[in-house]
């Protein structure tokens, strides 16, 4: 079982194989993150990758006071965001004032499910998604962090989170129901 | 017939025994079976994965950046340590003879553009053989 004390401990004494158990352990989270919010699955790896640099060279400083998942989800996230605003992708992901206006495209989905599953249907649909919603939405579906977890690494109100999760939600569902 | 609201539909996820009741009707039971498939899907994730090379290939990039800041604390030391020495020669030579000691700051000021150019061209050096390294490195990647 993983034991985060001690994981942590050992890492911080230069064990990498105490490393190697702490990437294995948050691989999927950090992957998930940066999966859904870089959309040039190219860079996903090497920013994968910085996230865990950052996490080794900074991990004297982690406090417990949050969950290790919770400060490592925050690094990804921020790691991302910085991506991001680097390679200039965001632009067309930047908040919209008309947020709630917001429809996905004007393709028939029925088109598209004849050429691609619905799950890749929808990984299309989440990535039209504002970046915020796509963030809050992934970090809900691991099923690790709360309400106020999630809002502690994205910078969001707690309200603003669940706002952000409904919509989300919603818009997923109509673009699933058109089908 | 009633449309679900979010909060029912979140306390319905959540399988909370006092949620409130979901209106029986064919839309609302349509609602929640796209709801059931868009949650399943949500739960499985996206269909990222990362190369069976990724450890191996962060534990070189670990490595590489450890030893390029031990390389600039040793950087740092031997300067450090070359002033001592300069300062300590110094002080001995005007221990014995002031003459002397003016002598050596004096070459020392003649020549010192000359040193810190060999110490910049030192460093730049150190700094390309490092940055083509990891280049090199990464392009094998």
């Amino acid at each position: 079982m993983f034991n985060e004390n001690q994981v942590i401990e050992k890492v911080l004494q230069g064990d990498m194989r105490a490393f190697d158990l702490l990437v294995k352990q948050y691989e999927k989270l950090v992957c998930y993150v940066i999966y859904r919010m870089i959309k040039n699955k190219e860079d996903m790896e090497d920013v994968c990758q910085d996230v865990f640099i950052k996490v080794y060279r900074n991990l004297s400083q982690f406090d417990h006071r949050a969950k290790l998942s919770t400060w490592i989800a925050k690094i990804a996230y921020l790691t991302a965001v910085s991506h991001l605003k680097k390679n200039r992708q965001n632009t067309a992901f930047n908040y919209p004032d008309d947020l709630d206006e917001i429809h996905f495209t004007d393709e028939h989905p029925e088109k598209l499910l004849t050429r691609k599953d619905t799950a890749e249907y929808l990984e299309r649909m989440i990535a039209q998604l504002p970046e915020k919603y796509r963030m809050v939405i992934t970090l809900y579906h691991l099923k690790e962090f709360s309400y106020t977890e999630i809002g502690e690494i994205t910078g969001l109100p707690e309200g603003t989170v669940k706002t952000h999760l409904f919509r989300a939600r919603q818009l997923l569902k109509e673009t699933l129901t058109a089908n | 017939m009633s449309k679900i609201s979010q909060d029912e539909i979140q306390q319905w996820l959540e399988k909370q025994p006092h949620a409130p009741g979901i209106e029986p009707g064919a839309e609302n039971e349509a609602d929640l079976k796209n709801y059931q498939l868009l949650f399943d899907l949500l739960d499985e994730g996206p269909p990222a994965e990362l190369s069976y090379s990724f450890t191996a290939n962060l534990h070189r990039r670990i490595q590489a950046a450890t030893s390029r800041r031990i390389g600039l604390k040793w950087y740092g030391i031997a300067a450090v340590l070359t002033i001592i020495g300069f300062s300590l020669a110094y002080c001995s030579l005007l221990f014995y003879s002031a003459n002397a000691a003016s002598g050596f700051a004096e070459v020392l000021n003649k020549y010192k553009w000359v040193l810190l150019f060999v110490s910049a061209c030192f460093l730049i050096v150190q700094f390309l053989e490092s940055y083509l390294n990891d280049r090199q490195k990464q392009q094998l990647q």
